[in-house]
């Protein structure tokens, strides 16, 4: 294992960056959000994920940054692979951004967005427990 | 209009402070910084300035973890061997220094509490008084967190009658108090005279336990040695010379519900075994019987001494302590240890000073006069504050050196000491009035000046119990203070007022002008020392008889 307080830094980065705030803006719309709201809000999530000093970074961005980061030996894990698959799905509900699309299927995208930050915490418990 | 209540938002990115400004219009953004950001701060060292100058502006903190700012801008953390996880746990490091500046002030942690697991604070942060932890990222949990925050804070003042007061370690003294309430283990109460021991028991911890049973008390300084294993267990008529009757014990009394053993250290070491088989067991057997009761108990041991030394010294059996478990241990702080909250307990006092029975007759002859409701009470107000205006109420103005010399005081009887002054201040103040009226002087309104000469008096009057909580030698001025099953903490005031008057009246010789100028400082307030002697229901026939 490479080494692993370096794992579980790049992992918690990734869980603040990425898992908490790709999931806030629909999350926190809270109940009588009309769909013009969802879409703003989705559209925050997906390309305005993350607002800083340094600048703002989409999803992609900051998972492309990540991917870079991680080594072969997290690559190897089974919990990696169902992260990939998490984000990949998160990813897909852009198309829902235009304003001319259909009606948003809001649980499907918002158990989505939340899903990749089970599956990080499953990949960070995957990495403590590795022997 | 209602204020609302005030968020700080120490954040380096936008989200939560837009999140509160356009989701929960039921909050308000303080307003902190420049125009570009007026709504949040966005690292340590500004939301630390701010609060510096502002701290009581703001209800509730609404912190951050993660702070990607430049590394000048980043407080260091206790621990951390990289930038990387300063910054990923530079909330951690801007709670550890609100917690040592603001110790009472609320903040709510934006993020779970497992994501701070990798630091191992997590678990340490949530035992934190005043620290709060999202249990989701949703509107609804945010909002949740929020307001249990500002219900904290708001309870920890004052909450069924119970008068915690702000100071952190009475906050943290209620946290502690509210998990142990509800856990089936015993607990033990460490506190000097005074400071509440069995008000907390009965008015937090039973109150609070959720057991249908009583709350029975049991004070072993008072009862006879040899008498303490039937009070405790009971006893068969005949088990004992004098026991004409069945005796009823202590535990099968309080079957479901709680047994408070004040001043445990006193119990007899022959009954320490047998009570230690009791909490084992759960079983009780009366003195002189073959049957075995079963008892569901909860106990609670107050002591005014640590019972550890006790152990030590031998007077206290190591397995009765450790099954009576240290680990739940809870000191209760003295008066002189928590200062901030003097003068919120001094205005509660004299709050409910009116309410007394024995202020009931002055209050009838005095409130009409002045033009007041039968059900008036009285209002303290400190230096130059002008109080309530039309609030109806008696004021008492007490001026500023006058409560000077409250808050110099060591208050060695703690909140009970500070609660006879109170009310006594309120008596005789008022009696003062009554011979005004009595003797038909104008009074213009109803506010009027504490004596300073008066409160001199009273603070030095007090004579403190020794370790034991007695003396042995009344007359020589100790003073006997007992509990019973139910007394009140009044009742315990009235007592230990009584027997100083009764003191000082054997000392006098029964000479009110004497006593007026060792209590007031002028032998022409006489009157009014009688008028209090009578309202703790001593006669002066009775004490010149002895």
């Amino acid at each position: 294992m490479e080494n692993r307080d370096e794992l579980l830094d790049l992992l918690a980065d990734l869980q603040h960056n990425l898992g908490k705030y790709i999931r806030l803006p629909m999350a926190m719309l809270g109940e009588g959000a009309g769909e013009e709201q969802y879409r703003t809000a989705l559209k925050s999530a997906l390309l305005q994920t993350r607002r800083g000093p340094s600048g703002v970074l989409s999803a992609q961005q900051i998972w492309d940054s990540f991917i870079q980061e991680a080594g072969p030996q997290l690559r190897g894990m089974p919990e990696f692979r169902a992260l990939v698959t998490a984000v990949k799905q998160a990813l897909a509900w852009e198309i829902y951004i235009d304003p001319g699309s259909p009606p948003m299927p809001l649980s499907d995208i918002q158990d989505d967005l939340a899903s990749i930050s089970d599956a990080i915490r499953h990949l960070l418990e995957g990495v403590k427990n590795a022997p | 209009m209602r204020r609302k209540p005030q968020l700080l938002v120490v954040d380096d990115g936008e989200v939560y402070a837009r999140i509160v400004a356009e989701r929960m219009p039921e909050f308000q953004l303080v307003k902190a910084g420049g125009a570009r950001e007026a709504s949040r701060l966005p690292d340590g060292p500004s939301a630390l300035e701010f609060l510096e100058k502002n701290h009581r502006l703001v209800d509730v903190v609404l912190l951050d973890v993660h702070f990607d700012v430049p590394e000048e801008r980043l407080l260091p953390l206790e621990g951390s061997t990289s930038l990387r996880r300063t910054k990923r746990f530079q909330g951690v490091a801007i709670l550890d220094e609100i917690r040592r500046r603001f110790p009472e002030l609320p903040v709510v942690l934006l993020t779970a509490v497992e994501d701070l697991s990798l630091v191992d604070a997590g678990g340490e942060l949530k035992s934190q008084s005043m620290t709060y932890f999202l249990d989701g990222d949703d509107l609804d949990s945010l909002r949740v967190r929020i307001n249990a925050a500002l219900q904290e804070a708001a309870s920890a003042v004052e909450e069924s009658g119970v008068l915690w007061g702000s100071a952190p370690s009475m906050r943290a003294l209620r946290r502690r108090l509210a998990v142990l309430a509800r856990g089936g283990l015993p607990v033990i109460l460490e506190g000097e005279t005074g400071t509440g021991k069995s008000f907390l028991a009965e008015r937090f911890l039973h109150a609070n336990s959720g057991r249908s049973g009583p709350f029975v008390t049991l004070d072993l300084a008072t009862i006879p040695r040899e008498l303490v294993a039937a009070h405790l267990f009971g006893a068969v008529k005949g088990a004992y010379t004098g026991a004409v009757a069945d005796r009823k014990g202590a535990f099968e009394t309080a079957h479901r519900g709680t047994l408070f053993l004040d001043e445990v250290q006193n119990i007899p070491p022959d009954v320490q075994r047998q009570l230690l088989v009791v909490l084992q067991d759960r079983r009780v057997r009366p003195l002189g019987s073959t049957r075995e009761i079963d008892v569901d108990v909860k106990v609670i041991a107050a002591t005014n001494s640590r019972l550890a030394d006790a152990v030590t010294e031998h007077k206290f059996r190591p397995d009765l302590y450790m099954r009576l478990s240290p680990a739940t241990q809870v000191v209760i702080p003295p008066l002189r240890d928590r200062p901030g909250d003097l003068e919120f307990l001094a205005r509660r006092f004299v709050a409910t000073a009116l309410k007394e029975p024995e202020n009931a007759e002055l209050k009838e002859r005095i409130a009409p006069t002045l033009g007041l409701s039968p059900g008036v009470s009285a209002q303290l107000v400190i230096g130059r504050k002008q109080g309530k205006k039309e609030s109806g109420d008696i004021v008492l103005s007490m001026p500023g050196p006058v409560w000077k010399m409250l808050a110099a005081h060591s208050w060695p009887g703690n909140v009970r000491e500070l609660q006879m002054v109170m009310h006594n201040i309120v008596t005789f103040t008022l009696v003062g009035v009554a011979d005004a009226i009595r003797e038909g002087l104008p009074l213009s309104s109803p506010r009027f000046q504490v004596d300073p000469g008066l409160v001199s008096s009273l603070l030095e009057g007090y004579v403190l119990p020794d370790a034991k909580g007695k003396a042995d030698d009344h007359e020589g001025g100790g003073i006997n203070v007992s509990l019973e099953p139910q007394e009140t903490l009044n009742a315990v005031s009235n007592s230990v007022e009584r027997q100083y008057f009764q003191t000082l009246f054997e000392q006098t010789k029964g000479d009110f002008a004497a006593m007026a100028e060792t209590l007031l400082g002028d032998p022409d307030k006489a009157r009014a020392v009688r008028l209090r002697f009578n309202q703790l229901g001593l006669k002066v026939r009775e004490l010149l008889r002895r």
